[in-house]
């Protein structure tokens, strides 16, 4: 992004190459947008779903964002079917797309591909890379995504607080120890957010130190 | 008559009738074995049924799956196979695991030494040499050519390196080089044909590799083949693309289509959409000489589902170009069902399978097919909800296939628990958890009561984790000893041998008071259990090589596991599992020390493969796993868990996978056969296609999109059919179901949901008639209890105002609401916990006060377990013996005389006889204290005692009381009435044996204070309630269980609230007096 400056979006000019950030309040159709752009990839990039990437935050809006462009795909091939739509955005795309025939071609093939599309939450994608690319990656192949790693913090934090306090004279913890106790450490470590899931896993295999302790 | 016949048809009852029929034509000798080639056991079991239907008697067939066959006719055309074993990818994968290393520094192998790492950690090298070893199998029969080549000394990367060394060496054979040979015999003849099968059937297998298809052709100039295919459509759907159009499409795009971009463009969508696997193997077929022999007919009746396999027949599109058909209102054929969770699926499922038998004249449960991606998954709730019903006419019988050993078996599963403690911690809970397994617990003679005393004993002697100090070290921590087994166990030991005051300590550990004689057994067999275990599980912590695994992997097994009869097949397969490692090591030549971690893996990867049970075509209805060759005909199938993320399922293959990166016509592919798969489900349905999933969200009901093939099936649906009153046909297929099976909704007679449950509309009428009024707990009062409770002891007297309700519900009802589960804490203590605190404080209140140094009881305080190790503890201790010291100060003045003798009371009162016996009375007044915070139920109690010391008056006893807390003191001065309010409080208490009363201590002395300070009545309730139900720091006086079931639902603080705290309160105020 060389300029600074911001553009009315439209998804018909905004171009297919390159970087774009769009930025818009809620509710105001990025979700719609995005499908769009979805579609023109298809018609007229002739890309895959499986070469296009679509990474969102949770598994309800993953969940939706598929929903939504699946039948965005539908939409158009019946308007490339037919000739015609009521959607301003496709009607505009048929017309201007003079090749109907691989238009039809290419979003049949997305359309029965769409078990492929690639539209994750991150920690889906990231596992998913993990999976691929064990080999290249060094990491074991049978690598799980940890859900909930309360249980290693809690462990991780009270092995610290074993190490460094049983063996102790004591006098550093006689002036603390009214105010810090395990609990408030986990707090701590909690509040710092730093021990995410990808350390987590690692630490319990005890191959990598965890970087908050 | 050799050759190759070919029979095709849509339905599968039609070519077992070919089959039977080729048999019927040509009856070989009845000591010569019918060949017929499967791929699945379903499918041999449906089979043999079905050819002893046709035929009136079916025996002596052999059912080989395509390999095994390939094996036999190779050891018959070539005469030195080796045998079976060195042909198993097992043993590949550990002499994988033994070239890795000395392979890893030549040319070429950069990308292991990369992956392996510095570290080299066996597990890794496993799980690679694994993968490796599936690949290489996997080339030998779907790139037969090139590691062909590879045997030629072609090509020089890792792979082919490694290839050469694994099967360069004499002895090793691979399926590639022997299928090339017996191809080679089999054109030449130069072999003995004797032992050849007459006739070979292949069944119902959609896709066969060419490997196996070659030598079949092979086969055919010796003996009769003959392959009866489930073909979809009549038509020549399979290869309907011209080469013409690949090139126009090239052209026009610009750039290169694969084979897999292009579609069927003509014909019908779902076959065009998930044929691809059949059309690949089809085309094979039709280049062969042999002219298949078709025998199709169309699917009977007018329903729905008809229609669609009639379409996939007949190649037919017709939203595109026929009319829209018009379905019933009524129709039942197509189903699909949108649930919250995979437990709902199953409720849902057994509901409708309800509805199926009465709507279905002769459907019965064995004509019931249900599949899921992930049996698994399902595999609990089917259990849970098939076996939850107790009406014998709603019950269906079910059995379910494909589950594998770990998730299926108990003795497998502690097998691995076993295994998993090795390096571990020792939990208290996973440790007992083990002992709790009924095949452990038998093994060590313990019955449930045992296991009761045992957790009683672990919660008391504070085992928390850990051996001993010694083996915390070695886990990289402090070597302390408390909250350890050893610990705990010594002191079991001790307190069965040297039984103890509670006080003195032998050695440093204090013996546990609660081990009595008669229990002496159980503590042996419980001592047993775990000198077996700690020896066992730290003996595995040395690595050492697959043979000596496999002896101490047995012995594990004998000692930990009954080998119990019902269990023997269980068992008989695990220990099959192990010994196999010691033919292994031999076969491998793998003699290295591998860890226990390695072991695992490997064992829970090849058990994970092993079917305990057939589960297929019982009798019932039957559940499976959406597995590929499962095209069996039902009256009803039903595919649950289409969820748009579990269907079709996608192989994430390795990075140096060489089939991936250059793919092939014919190549596996999960993604296709899952696809096939569900093409073959849609077309083996008679009457009905059911479909479920999870498809709202469970939080928010938001739309969760189902699998694509799903979408793609109500597609074409909505296309080309219309109902009859013109609403979308989507309508009539899709149901979506409700979050919980008691929802109204399916009760109310109308619309499409409905339910068979009693159990789910007495909840529904419940939960309605809750929100309407609640009921309280005891409705009206009981009947005045016999005469003899009218003789009260003072201790019951003080007991009921402790707590009136739960006084009645103990004593006149015998309900006691269970206590809390002991749960195991997984942790040393950090800190001193409140009712250690209040223990131990009050020992060392009474040492304090015979003048002992409270510095002597900190070894005690130690091995009692309640502080936590190290520096933490020494400080918890020095702070509660600061804590005791202050409040023994103002006590000690008062007890520095010897105390008076107890008085021991028995009065009459109004018709009540009170006895018993009042101790703590010192010459300064009757003295209570107690080491903690201040309670209305500490004054009641003592305001109990100081009304009869009143009301006897005993000559040189004082008339005066005092209460000592942490926070607070108090003294009650003479009483003149003592007689009038003891009467009142005894009318109280034979009220509150009739009924609950609205009396709660704390909150009812919140009340009176409140009012006493001249606040308002109304003010004074709410400062009742806030104390009733508390804030978040401290639990209310509502929380309490016996309350909570006697006031939960109502207004605790309804009258006669306010007067009864009155009552018994304030002649109490009037007569406190607040000290310092």
């Amino acid at each position: 992004m060389n300029q600074e400056r911001a553009l009315l979006f439209d998804a018909h000019d905004i171009p297919l190459s390159g970087w774009s950030l769009i930025e818009a309040s809620a509710g105001t159709g990025k979700t719609y947008a995005l499908a769009n752009l979805y579609v023109r990839l298809l018609v007229e990039r002739n890309l895959s779903t499986k070469e296009i990437l679509a990474v969102t935050f949770t598994k309800a809006a993953t969940d939706e964002l598929k929903g939504r462009i699946r039948s965005r795909i539908r939409d158009a091939l019946s308007a490339f079917t037919s000739g015609a739509s009521d959607d301003e955005f496709i009607q505009r795309l048929v017309s201007r797309v003079t090749d109907h025939e691989g238009a039809r071609r290419f979003l049949t093939d997305a359309l029965r591909s769409f078990d492929q599309a690639a539209i994750f939450t991150i920690h889906g994608f990231c596992l998913r890379a993990l999976h691929r690319c064990a080999f290249e990656s060094g990491s074991l192949f049978d690598t799980e995504l940890i859900e909930d790693e309360a249980d290693l913090v809690n462990e991780m934090v009270h092995d610290f607080w074993r190490i460094t306090f049983y063996p102790d004279s004591g006098q550093f913890l006689k002036c603390v120890h009214k105010w810090v106790g395990p609990k408030d450490l986990l707090k701590l470590v909690l509040r710092c957010g730093r021990c995410g899931t990808g350390w987590g896993a690692q630490c319990q295999r005890r191959e990598v130190p965890c970087p908050v302790l | 008559m050799a050759g190759l016949n070919v029979y095709t048809s849509n339905r599968l009852e039609i070519l077992v009738e070919r089959l039977a029929s080729v048999v019927r034509e040509q009856p070989s000798s009845p000591l010569i074995s019918e060949v017929i080639v499967v791929q699945s056991k379903g499918m041999e079991r449906w089979l043999s049924l079905e050819l002893a239907r046709a035929l009136g008697i079916w025996a002596n067939c052999q059912y080989p799956f395509p390999n095994r066959f390939a094996l036999e006719i190779f050891r018959t055309v070539v005469a030195d196979v080796p045998a079976m074993e060195m042909l198993d990818t097992d043993a590949d994968v550990w002499r994988i695991m033994r070239l890795l290393p000395q392979y890893l520094d030549r040319q070429g192998f950069e990308p292991i030494r990369t992956y392996l790492g510095e570290s080299q950690l066996n597990l890794k090298r496993l799980q690679l040499s694994e993968r490796i070893a599936d690949l290489f199998d996997t080339y030998a029969v779907y790139r037969p050519e090139l590691v062909l080549s590879w045997d030629a000394g072609k090509e020089s990367h890792w792979q082919p390196e490694l290839w050469r060394a694994l099967f360069g060496e004499e002895a090793s054979a691979h399926r590639a080089r022997i299928w090339k040979l017996a191809l080679t015999k089999l054109k030449k003849g130069d072999f003995t044909k004797d032992a050849l099968p007459g006739r070979v059937s292949v069944f119902g297998i959609p896709v066969l590799p060419s490997y196996h298809f070659e030598l079949l052709k092979g086969l055919a100039q010796y003996c009769d083949i003959h392959l009866f295919l489930l073909n979809p459509s009549r038509e020549y759907w399979f290869d309907i693309f011209p080469e013409r159009s690949i090139v126009s499409l090239q052209r026009a795009t610009g750039r290169p289509v694969s084979l897999e971009a292009l579609h069927l463009e003509e014909g019908n969508p779902i076959l065009a959409s998930s044929g691809k696997l059949g059309r690949d193997f089809f085309r094979a077929v039709a280049e062969t000489e042999s002219e298949p022999i078709g025998s199709f007919v169309e699917p009977e009746g007018r329903s729905l589902l008809a229609a669609v396999q009639s379409d996939i027949l007949n190649l037919r599109n017709r939203g595109a170009n026929s009319e829209k058909k018009v379905i019933e209102s009524t129709d039942a054929s197509f189903q699909v069902h949108v649930c919250h969770s995979a437990w709902r699926e199953i409720e849902v499922l057994y509901d409708n399978l309800l509805n199926l038998f009465e709507v279905y004249p002769g459907l019965t449960p064995k004509d019931i097919l249900v599949m899921a991606p992930n049996i698994e998954t399902y595999s609990p709730y089917v259990s849970a909800v098939f076996d939850a019903c107790q009406d014998e006419r709603k019950r269906i019988p079910y059995s379910i296939a494909d589950r594998h050993a770990p998730s299926e078996s108990t003795i497998v599963d502690v097998f691995f628990r076993l295994l998993g403690l090795c390096k571990g911690r020792f939990e208290a809970s996973e440790v007992l958890d083990l002992l709790d397994a009924p095949s452990v617990r038998k093994r060590f003679g313990l019955t449930d009561e045992d296991m009761e005393v045992v957790l009683r004993w672990v919660e008391g002697t504070r085992i928390r984790w850990g051996i001993d100090g010694g083996h915390r070290a070695e886990l990289g921590l402090p070597p302390f000893e408390e909250a350890s087994w050893n610990a705990g166990l010594e002191r079991l030991l001790l307190g069965y041998a040297l039984r103890g005051d509670g006080e003195t300590l032998f050695g440093r550990r204090l013996p546990y008071e609660d081990v009595e004689g008669d229990q002496a057994k159980v503590l042996g067999r419980f001592l047993g259990f775990f000198r077996q275990l700690f020896r066992q599980i730290r003996e595995m912590e040395l690595p050492r090589p697959l043979e000596a695994w496999a002896t101490t992997l047995e012995t594990l097994v004998s000692t930990f596991i009954a080998q119990d009869e019902e269990d023997a097949r269980d068992i008989q397969v695990l220990r099959g599992q192990i010994r196999s490692l010691k033919r292994l090591e031999g076969l491998a030549g793998f003699h290295d020390a591998i860890e226990c971690e390695v072991v695992r893996y490997y064992l829970s990867r090849r058990l994970a493969r092993e079917e305990l049970s057939q589960g297929f075509l019982t009798g019932g209805v039957t559940f499976c796993e959406m597995l590929p060759m499962r095209s069996i005909p039902f009256r009803v199938v039903a595919v649950i868990g289409m969820n748009g993320d579990a269907f079709p399922r996608e192989e994430q293959p390795v990075g140096f996978d060489l089939i991936a990166q250059d793919p092939q016509p014919g190549d596996r592919s999960l993604r296709d056969e899952d696809r096939y798969l569900f093409l073959e489900a849609l077309l083996s349905a008679r009457d009905v296609f059911y479909i479920s999933y999870v498809g709202q969200s469970i939080r928010d009901n938001k739309e969760i999109p189902p699998s694509v093939l799903v979408s793609e099936l109500l597609e074409y649906c909505e296309g080309g059919f219309a109902t009859e009153n013109g609403a979308p046909v989507v309508d009539l297929i899709v149901t979506k179901h409700r979050l919980q099976a008691f929802s109204p909704a399916y009760f109310s007679g109308d619309g499409p949901l409905f339910s068979y449950s009693e159990e789910d509309l007495e909840a529904a009428r419940t939960r309605r008639s809750r929100e309407q009024q609640s009921a309280p707990f005891i409705t009206r009062p009981l009947a005045e209890p016999p005469a003899e409770w009218r003789s009260v002891s003072l201790a019951d007297l003080k007991r009921f105002f402790q707590n009136p309700a739960r006084y009645l519900l103990q004593q006149r009802l015998n309900i006691f609401l269970a206590q809390e589960e002991i749960a195991l804490q997984g942790e040393e203590p950090f800190s001193l916990d409140a009712l250690d605190q209040y223990d131990l404080g009050n020992l060392l209140i009474d040492k304090a006060l015979a003048g002992a140094d409270l510095k002597n009881y900190y070894d005690l305080a130690r091995a009692k377990g309640v502080l936590p190790p190290g520096a933490p503890g020494e400080l918890s201790y020095s702070d509660l013996v600061g804590r005791v010291n202050s409040f023994v100060k103002p006590l000690k003045p008062h007890v520095q005389h010897a105390p008076l003798d107890p008085i021991d009371v028995d009065v009459e009162i109004a018709g009540f006889k009170v006895t018993g016996r009042i101790d703590g009375i010192w010459p300064s007044g009757r003295l209570a204290f107690h080491f903690a915070g201040d309670k209305a139920k500490y004054r009641l109690a003592l305001w109990v005692d100081h009304l009869m010391v009143n009301l006897v008056q005993q000559r040189g006893y004082p008339l005066m009381s005092r209460l000592l807390t942490e926070d607070e003191s108090w003294t009650f001065g003479a009483v003149d009435a003592a007689r009038d309010i003891l009467e009142a409080l005894l009318q109280t208490y034979w009220e509150g044996l009739c009924e609950p009363l609205r009396f709660f201590p704390e909150s009812s002395l919140k009340f009176v204070e409140r009012l006493n300070k001249g606040e308002t009545r109304p003010d004074a309730l709410l400062a009742a309630l806030q104390a009733w139900r508390g804030n978040d720091y401290a639990a209310g006086e509502g929380t309490d269980p016996y309350l909570s079931l006697c006031f939960g639902r109502a207004n605790p603080v309804a009258d006669p609230f306010a007067e009864l705290a009155l009552r018994v309160f304030q002649p109490l105020l009037e007569h406190q007096e607040r000290e310092r």
